[in-house]
């Protein structure tokens, strides 16, 4: 119902589609170079050691830790370095349960708790996937919501290596079998910390997003199952 | 010639003439380009990538109803609004209709070429809302209240001190030309109006029509917080942005990131789908997509061009683009400047207006070679013009010169005699020194050239010496 | 790589007579039946004074002992055997047949302002044993009306073209530019008329002259010497349109005591592009003043190109600048004979020096 009186209001609707349909009425002949077989990237066989020398050129510092039960102490150390403060973090039960290494010294806000605030010094959450060929990060709004990864100033992603794949047709494989883009409303692929090149192509590290994004990388899961859901 | 046509060729001659202007721009591009060399050695198979792009966009341009409708159909199912404007002036109505029934007193863009299109920041502006432009290049140039230089690099044509004079002047505080300090300086200055804007405007790189997203590549951050934190998301795309499937981004993502900047990544690869879910902690309350027509089903309709269509705006067109380089961006007087600007605006916006710009090229193919989606650019602007010319849009005096010429060239005898009184005259004048004066039939070429050396015997007279007998 | 298409079945075919006829065809070149044009012009002195653009030479600048060192003479025939062989079976050897004319395709502007081109090209020919012909009915190819929208008016020219050129075995002309418009572009300004598959037949006829050595002769050093610093602009149509990058560069490196220097940017067009140049005269001269800065930087004495139109339009520009940097066409450096001892050998493998 509501659908046809939207369509009432937008006649320009049926106009762009009739002229689209009258448009292909003559095909284009297909070009005569079609596409080639053959790879176009190269496989990439050892995904921790490229996953870590891709965060090493885009700027993410990757930290690599035996197995989650290190990863606190990890995230902990990073916090270290931040300037006090609240801090934002997706309340999923695998970043819950690590909540001892700050709550001495940090207010937090949970994601359950609303939107990351504006004054937040760093935002704790897990990601989708983790892509190594490009050193990226997909995280969804079920990671914190869509302002998690982006207001505050310090991005700290907690992974495991089950969850890193290959490349970027791997990644949407991931997706599509976990069902992310039909359950998100935001998904991102996030690869490197925030930049510009607007002046005379110069790149400047922090622009409008975090200037630093840390993964803290597990080498193994044992601990809890990573998942975003409680 | 046509005012605007004027008007090109004074700015084009203004620029062409500025050496700084040249070298900037020359020193922007060379870091481009290395960016370029060194990230595409990631490709295992570049061309095959293009191949692969270009062979997504020609499916999704070819059966652009179903992938439309398939997209909408997915936007509305999560609870999004899509809008179809055939003209620039609806897609702005509908807009501005928008802010002012919910009441939007600022609203924060991130870049976007087809808001620019359709002219939204001054219909906005019109309405009482503040508008900012939150992107880096978008913020230098809009304090500047100028248009957007190039469609990725809005302000390459700006040196750091040029920009560091702008932000003092407009914004004070500035201590050093630094870059890192000057992008401080502009996000300290956007920073409060993403958290009170109550509106966010954005472009979409590609509409998905499998998943119902629009996918927003940004490297700053700004198109995310735009996106995330008004409780209004409005997306403009044109209708040509929607491509099959969300898979299908696993090569346009790379190869966009590429062209545009060099990068294998930009740093923020969005999709979006609607307003914030029932248990997503936030987003915006409602979620509009503007479909713009605005003569892309016209330029659908011809066969040969229809492939424009699926130009990505990367820009890696006007970067290698030497006329670009040259007269810059602003001269061209259009949205899209350089040589997909110069293809497409003679047809997105018809009349007569832009009819100079295909002619405006030495048609050095540089473009067709870096096109990621192997438009054959340079090929279109040859069959612009002859639809220009078909369509009896040149100047008479070009018309009969160039019948003349054919019937010169009918003939070799004509053409040896022509040529002949021709070389005997320029020779004289030459010789004279009245190189340039109005007695000069090829003043336009020595008024920029010196003269050339006129042969006195022409290659068919001296063969004829030598072979004469045979 | 479109002239060896559909071919080598045909020419294997003919190869075992063409092998007989060879020792035949040598034995006339010895006996001094080469091109009369490769004799008759000498000059040995005044290179400065013909290659300062567009000045005018009695003749190229050939030496007349300058065809003694051919060792071969072959033809389009033998050219496309060949490639088949090299196709087909890897590199055997080449066979040859008695003496086939190149028509010279002579562009418009070249017969008119650079003569001299096209007699330096035709004394490159007969050097390593190529006769040449020039059909007086030539005019233009159509470029300039096809390239400026008008192609109703362009069309009967490219009419003109293929019937003047139709019967021609081969054809070789001295501008990547003017080979482009045949090759590339007349089957399109000639599609839905009669015409068309005689202008697809012609263009893989057609070559540029750099193209025409190193692809279809298969030679690369044609026995030149310029004892000078050289760079070579990229022009436009042979790069982008014909694919020629290597090949003039290959020629380049094979003249004696000549000094090869890559020009920065060499592939960034000068800003020639025909009816541009006087339409939008401020863009185009400005992108010569870019290109001619470069030649300067490179620190070349002479700017060498394919296509003379490039040629005309950077020589005006850095005469103007009153540069010391000099214009000369390829086929000008090639023509550059060395003393007895200048030869021409061939390319053992495809694309590769020996």
């Amino acid at each position: 119902m509501e659908r046809n009186s939207e369509d009432a209001r937008n006649p320009g609707r049926e106009r762009i589609l009739a002229r689209i349909r009258r448009a292909l009425r003559e095909p284009r002949p297909r070009p005569s170079e079609s596409g080639t077989a053959g790879a176009i990237f190269a496989a990439v066989p050892d995904v921790v050691g490229r996953f870590q020398k891709e965060c090493a050129g885009n700027n993410t510092e990757c930290v690599v830790v035996p197995d989650m039960r290190r990863a606190p102490r990890a995230v902990a150390q990073v916090l270290a370095s931040v300037p006090a403060g609240e801090i934002f973090v997706q309340d999923a039960p695998a970043l819950r349960r690590m909540e001892p290494a700050w709550q001495e010294v940090r207010n937090v806000q949970w994601s359950s708790e609303g939107r990351a605030s504006e004054s937040s010094m760093a935002t704790i959450t897990l990601a989708e996937t983790l892509v190594a060929q490009t050193g990226s990060i997909f995280v969804s709004a079920a990671c914190g919501g869509r302002g998690a990864s982006v207001v505050s100033p310090v991005h700290i992603v907690v992974a495991t290596t089950e969850q890193l794949v290959p490349d970027l047709d791997a990644a949407f494989a991931r997706l599509r079998e976990s069902g992310a883009a039909a359950k998100n409303s935001f998904l991102c692929l996030i690869t490197g910390s925030s930049r510009t090149a607007d002046i005379e192509k110069i790149i400047v590290m922090g622009a409008h997003g975090p200037r630093r994004l840390v993964v803290v990388l597990a080498l193994s899961s044992s601990w809890l199952p990573l998942t975003a859901e409680p | 010639m046509s005012t605007a046509a004027q008007e090109f060729l004074r700015a084009a001659a203004i620029r062409s003439a500025d050496l700084r202007h040249r070298r900037t721009i020359r020193q922007a591009i060379d870091h481009y380009d290395r960016a370029i060399e060194r990230t595409r050695s990631r490709f295992d198979d570049w061309e095959a990538a293009r191949l692969r792009c270009r062979e997504i966009k020609r499916e999704a341009v070819n059966h652009l109803d179903r992938y439309l409708l398939e997209f909408e159909g997915h936007v509305r199912a999560r609870g999004g609004h899509v809008f179809w404007a055939e003209t620039s002036a609806e897609a702005r109505q509908y807009i501005a209709d928008l802010a002012a029934r919910r009441r939007v007193l600022t609203v924060v863009k991130s870049k976007s070429m087809v808001t620019e299109e359709i002219g939204l920041r001054p219909a906005l502006e019109r309405g009482g809302v503040r508008v900012f432009e939150t992107d880096l290049g978008e913020f230098i140039v809009q304090l500047r209240n100028e248009p957007p230089y190039h469609i990725m690099t809005p302000a390459m044509h700006l040196t750091r001190t040029e920009i560091a004079d702008l932000f003092r002047e407009k914004l004070g505080g500035v201590a050093s030309d630094d870059p890192q300090e000057l992008t401080a300086v502009a996000r300290g200055a956007l920073r409060g109006a993403f958290f009170t804007a109550e509106m966010g405007v954005s472009g979409a790189n590609f509409l998905v029509a499998d998943t119902g997203m629009i996918a927003l590549t940004t490297n700053e951050g700004n198109g995310r917080l735009g996106t995330s934190l008004p409780r209004i998301h409005v997306a403009v795309a044109g209708i040509e942005k929607v491509i099959p499937r969300i898979e299908d981004l696993a090569m346009l993502w790379p190869v966009l990131a590429l062209s545009a900047s060099g990068q294998p990544l930009a740093c923020y690869n969005t999709l979006i789908g609607g307003p914030r879910g029932p248990d997503e902690p936030d987003g915006p309350e409602e979620f509009h997509v503007v479909l713009l027509d605005n003569g892309r089903s016209e330029l659908l309709a011809d066969v040969e061009q229809r492939e424009v269509l699926h130009c990505i705006r990367c820009g890696a067109c006007l970067n290698a683009c030497p006329v670009f380089r040259t007269v810059g961006g602003h001269a061209y007087a259009t949205t899209y400047p350089g040589p997909v600007g110069s293809v497409l605006t003679p047809n997105l916006r018809g009349g007569e207006r832009f009819q100079h710009l295909p002619f405006a090229s030495s048609l050095c193919g540089a473009c067709t070679d870096v096109c990621p989606v192997k438009i054959d650019l340079h090929h279109h602007l040859l069959h612009n013009r002859r639809n220009i010319v078909r369509s009896a849009k040149r100047p008479t005096s070009e018309r009969i010169g160039f019948k003349l010429w054919r019937w010169a060239m009918m003939s070799p005898e004509r053409f040896a005699f022509l040529s002949l009184l021709g070389r005997l005259a320029l020779r004289a004048i030459y010789r004279l020194g009245l190189e340039g004066s109005m007695l000069d039939p090829m003043r336009s070429w020595t008024k920029v050239h010196a003269p050339p050396r006129i042969p006195e015997k022409s290659f068919r007279t001296l063969w004829g010496e030598k072979h004469g007998a045979k | 790589m479109l002239v060896y298409a559909g071919v080598p079945i045909f020419a294997f075919a003919l190869s075992t007579k063409v092998i007989i006829d060879r020792d035949h065809a040598f034995e006339n070149t010895r006996a001094g039946r080469v091109p009369a044009s490769a004799r008759k012009f000498a000059r040995p002195d005044g290179i400065e004074a013909c290659t300062r653009a567009g000045a005018i030479c009695d003749g190229p600048l050939a030496n007349p002992e300058g065809n003694r060192g051919v060792k071969q003479i072959r033809s389009f025939r033998a050219a496309i055997e060949t490639a088949s062989h090299v196709f087909l079976f890897g590199w055997v050897f080449s066979p040859a047949t008695a003496m086939t004319k190149i028509a010279m395709f002579i562009p418009c502007f070249v017969d008119q302002l650079y003569p001299e081109v096209g007699l330096d090209m035709t004394s490159v020919l007969a050097r390593i044993g190529y006769d040449t012909e020039f059909p007086v009915a030539q005019t233009c190819c159509g470029q300039p009306g096809f390239n400026s929208g008008y192609w109703p008016d362009a069309r009967p020219l490219a009419e003109r073209f293929i019937r003047v050129f139709g019967s021609a075995e081969l054809v070789v002309c001295p501008s990547g530019s003017c080979t482009t418009m045949v090759r590339n572009f007349y089957p399109e300004l000639l599609a839905g008329t009669p015409l068309r598959e005689e202008a697809v037949s012609l263009g893989r006829r057609v070559f540029e002259f750099s193209e025409f050595l190193v692809k279809v002769a298969r030679v690369a050093d044609v026995g030149a010497r310029f004892p000078h610093r050289v760079a070579y602009h990229d022009a436009c149509h042979a790069l982008r349109e014909l694919g020629l990058k290597q090949e003039p560069r290959e020629l380049l490196r094979h003249v004696r005591e000549l000094e090869f220097v890559e020009m920065p940017y060499s592939e960034e067009c000068c800003g020639f592009g025909g009816t541009f140049a006087t339409t939008f005269n401020m863009i185009s001269s400005a992108m010569g003043e870019t290109k001619s800065g470069n030649a300067e930087s490179s620190g070349a004495e002479y700017l060498t190109s394919t296509d003379p139109s490039c040629l005309l339009h950077i020589d005006g520009v850095l005469r103007r600048q009153k540069s010391r940097v000099l214009t000369i066409h390829l086929a000008g450096i090639l023509a550059q004979t060395e003393d007895s001892e200048g030869r021409a050998r061939r390319l053992l493998t495809p694309g590769r020096t020996p």
